[in-house]
């Protein structure tokens, strides 16, 4: 799918990639969705790039980092069955535990920082997904994910400026994909 | 012996458990106890947890407006039941030929155990509630027969005819009448039955159309179970894969496709 970027998008990725490159825990794994743009990427920062991923065990041993590896190798085609699991079982876990999710969330005193990037990746991880191997599923838990006020970065604060750029991008994925498909 | 039918149902007024219910009863079955779960705050809030506003709306449909949701429409439960002459709309109705009501926090409660220890030989027909528990299910006697609104093995889940729609199989949309288990839709499977898009534009009246079809497939599956007819077959293995709630902002797509395909 061709995805052309609005170009205030792209401005709001280029003048806040230093801050998204020190981010290391949420690069712009983006390069394939956005065929022939100058979008910046940052695949060769990552810590894990290559990291062999163990079997999902359970949500409240997630590591951000998981979700990074994940995320690279669903956007280098890399991902197996042991991704595929991986995606599946994150999908069913939001969906199940919808309604008691920002309980959990907040487990084991997370702070609110923590949680925000987290699922900015998490929903990222799962437009991702979507364009990777076309499952409406993961579109539609992203849209629930995306409604929770809890999961919105603070926006204009430098603390979660990866996040805003990663929400912002998120959001524009969505309506691209919901408007593609009603005018097919 | 004769065995007993025993209903799970999920309010007095459920369109669904009265009609099965009185169609039964006209082809000579008698209802033998009906456990229908109580509205309680408990209730409300477990399901307002899982469905969210979504539960409002179902709850001023299905008692508030009952039949009056329901549009013109010669394919839907309204038609059905004028040409079946089903006229019952509360369970109390059935007491009068004999059958019991029982009423319960939840279908997993004590009380239910013991209403179905006191049956030796029982089928169970679900006709809502809510989910099963094991405790329930080993008191089942022949089993609880429950009509899943898609083709098994792969729609499980919910919402399932937008599931299909989204999918882009619309010939498979349809019901699965099966066994239930303690997994999610994974019981053995008595009968499939494709239900055609037709001239439905929208996803409401195609939803409607499928009512009728289920509660005919639920009687018919009910005698052939009494009658040792049914012939239940374990799901085929299929890709692990379920369906949720879909969010409302697939709604528009859905209705596009549908309209596109009818």
């Amino acid at each position: 799918m061709t995805v052309d970027i609005p170009a205030d998008l792209i401005k709001l990725i280029q003048d806040n990639f230093a801050e998204l490159e020190k981010s290391k825990e949420l690069p712009l794994l983006s390069q394939e969705l956005f065929f022939g743009q100058a979008i910046p990427t940052a695949t060769n920062i990552l810590p894990d790039a290559g990291q062999k991923l163990a079997p999902y065990k359970n949500f409240q041993q997630l590591q951000p980092a998981q979700i990074t590896v994940l995320r690279f190798k669903i956007a280098e085609n890399q991902h197996d069955e042991v991704t595929d699991n991986w995606c599946e079982k994150l999908l069913r876990y939001n969906e199940i535990r919808y309604s008691s999710l920002k309980k959990r969330a907040f487990e084991n005193n997370r702070s609110s920082e923590e949680v925000i990037k987290t699922y900015t990746q998490i929903i990222s991880l799962f437009i991702e997904y979507y364009f990777s191997k076309g499952d409406l599923r993961f579109i539609n838990i992203a849209l629930k994910l995306m409604d929770l006020s809890w999961i919105k970065p603070s926006f204009g604060s430098t603390k979660f400026c990866a996040s805003e750029v990663l929400y912002k991008r998120n959001l524009f994925l969505i309506d691209r994909v919901l408007n593609q498909l009603e005018n097919e | 012996m004769n065995k007993s039918i025993i209903v799970f149902c999920p309010n007095p007024y459920s369109i669904y458990t009265n009609s099965v219910c009185e169609l039964l009863q006209q082809k000579g079955y008698s209802i033998d106890t009906i456990i229908v779960r109580k509205f309680t705050l408990n209730r409300f809030f477990n399901e307002f947890s899982r469905d969210g506003v979504r539960l409002l709306k179902k709850i001023w449909t299905k008692l508030f407006l009952k039949e009056k949701a329901y549009t013109v429409n010669e394919n839907n439960v309204l038609a059905f039941r004028k040409d079946h002459g089903l006229t019952i709309k509360n369970i109390k109705a059935f007491q009068a030929g004999g059958t019991k009501l029982v009423y319960c926090g939840s279908l997993n409660d004590q009380i239910v155990e013991d209403t179905l220890r006191q049956k030796k030989e029982k089928l169970i027909v679900f006709t809502g509630g809510g989910i099963v528990r094991k405790n329930i299910l080993d008191l089942a006697g022949d089993g609880i027969i429950n009509c899943h609104m898609g083709i098994l093995p792969k729609y499980k889940g919910m919402d399932l005819p937008e599931w299909c729609i989204l999918e882009g199989e619309i010939d498979q949309l349809g019901i699965t009448l099966h066994f239930m288990d303690t997994g999610i839709d994974t019981g053995d499977i008595l009968k499939t039955i494709k239900v055609p898009i037709g001239n439905n534009t929208d996803i409401k009246t195609l939803r409607s159309t499928f009512e009728p079809v289920m509660i005919n497939a639920m009687v018919e599956t009910v005698e052939a179970c009494l009658a040792g007819t049914a012939k239940p077959s374990p799901q085929p293995a299929s890709e692990n894969r379920q369906y949720f709630i879909v969010h409302p902002r697939l709604y528009s797509l859905i209705n596009k496709k549908i309209q596109k395909s009818s």
